[in-house]
């Protein structure tokens, strides 16, 4: 028997055997991405956007699109890069979101801080510790993220991807769409708010 | 020239710790003018206070700059959740994930 097909018919064939394997791979997958990875990458998340549901999503969107383009994922970095990587994109996204609707109040972190002669009102210890260990510290961490959670939306995002991420002035600039002056503003209130909630939860 | 160096003697002699905690912040950011700079060096050289917040600046820097390293997320078993809601939230993601796959 002669059996005739046409090129478009292989194609369709071809695909659909394709897409099996590939569905086939991801879903075997699901259960062990999930379980490996939900835990780092939750934290990793929560530690930059400070809300938890918004952080879940990401963390589920991630591995989503991990499994989507599953045979992309060349193999060659390892996949907790590669998810790094994707949840990076996400956060990036949501710092954007609306980002040039919101003003910074420039004069209010003055009474805040500082008295009526233009002097500290805080108090400042010195700050006996070594940076590195620090950073391997649990504890220590699970302080500085709640004190960047203490951080307004708009100071937030411009510091976290000032001094946890490493971006540019330059570039931060570009991505939240906001003057260098307004970013300097914005990090100079943050970096008085984080010393000060640092201070009273760990330094002391 | 004149104004300009009066201009920068002003700037000395009036630089309280508000202004200073800005310049001090800014210098992470960008190079100082050299009236900025002549100002807020006079300011540290008299105020302790400031010195510590400019040092203290600089460990914060340096502390959350070690951050970026997805090792310490991964290997250090730092979480942000306890076990039991981990345990919930696999669950939801898992089954999210599911139904999104299902339904493309």
């Amino acid at each position: 028997m002669i059996i005739c097909v046409s090129s478009a018919q292989i194609v369709g064939i071809v695909t659909m055997v394709q897409k099996a394997k590939y569905d086939g791979d991801a879903r075997e997958n699901i259960d062990r991405l999930v379980d490996q990875h939900t835990e780092a990458l939750y934290s990793y998340a929560l530690m930059r956007v400070g809300k938890p549901d918004v952080a879940e999503d990401m963390v589920q969107d991630t591995l989503l699109a991990a499994l989507q383009s599953w045979q992309s994922f060349a193999g060659d970095s390892s996949e907790r890069t590669w998810l790094i990587g994707i949840l990076r994109h996400k956060i990036l996204d949501f710092f954007r979101r609306n980002s040039r609707r919101e003003d910074v109040d420039d004069e209010t972190w003055r009474t805040e801080y500082f008295n009526k002669s233009r002097h500290w009102k805080d108090k400042m210890r010195s700050w006996k510790a070594d940076p590195e260990m620090l950073a391997e510290d649990v504890e220590f961490r699970q302080v500085l993220q709640d004190c960047l959670r203490e951080l307004s939306r708009v100071m937030a995002r411009a510091f976290v991807m000032r001094e946890i991420e490493g971006f540019s002035s330059e570039e931060i600039c570009k991505h939240l769409e906001i003057t260098e002056t307004n970013l300097w503003v914005r990090l100079h209130r943050a970096r008085l708010q984080l010393r000060r909630c640092l201070e009273l939860n760990w330094f002391s | 020239m004149v104004r300009e160096t009066l201009g920068n003697i002003v700037l000395i002699l009036t630089m309280r710790c508000d202004q200073a905690s800005r310049l001090i912040s800014n210098s992470q950011e960008r190079q100082l003018n050299k009236a900025e700079r002549c100002a807020l060096s006079f300011h540290l050289l008299i105020c302790r206070v400031c010195r510590k917040y400019k040092r203290q600046l600089a460990f914060m820097r340096n502390v959350l700059s070690r951050l970026k390293e997805p090792r310490l997320y991964f290997e250090t078993g730092f979480s942000l959740i306890d076990e039991e809601q981990s345990g919930e939230m696999r669950g939801r993601i898992s089954k999210k994930i599911r139904e999104k796959l299902d339904s493309t």
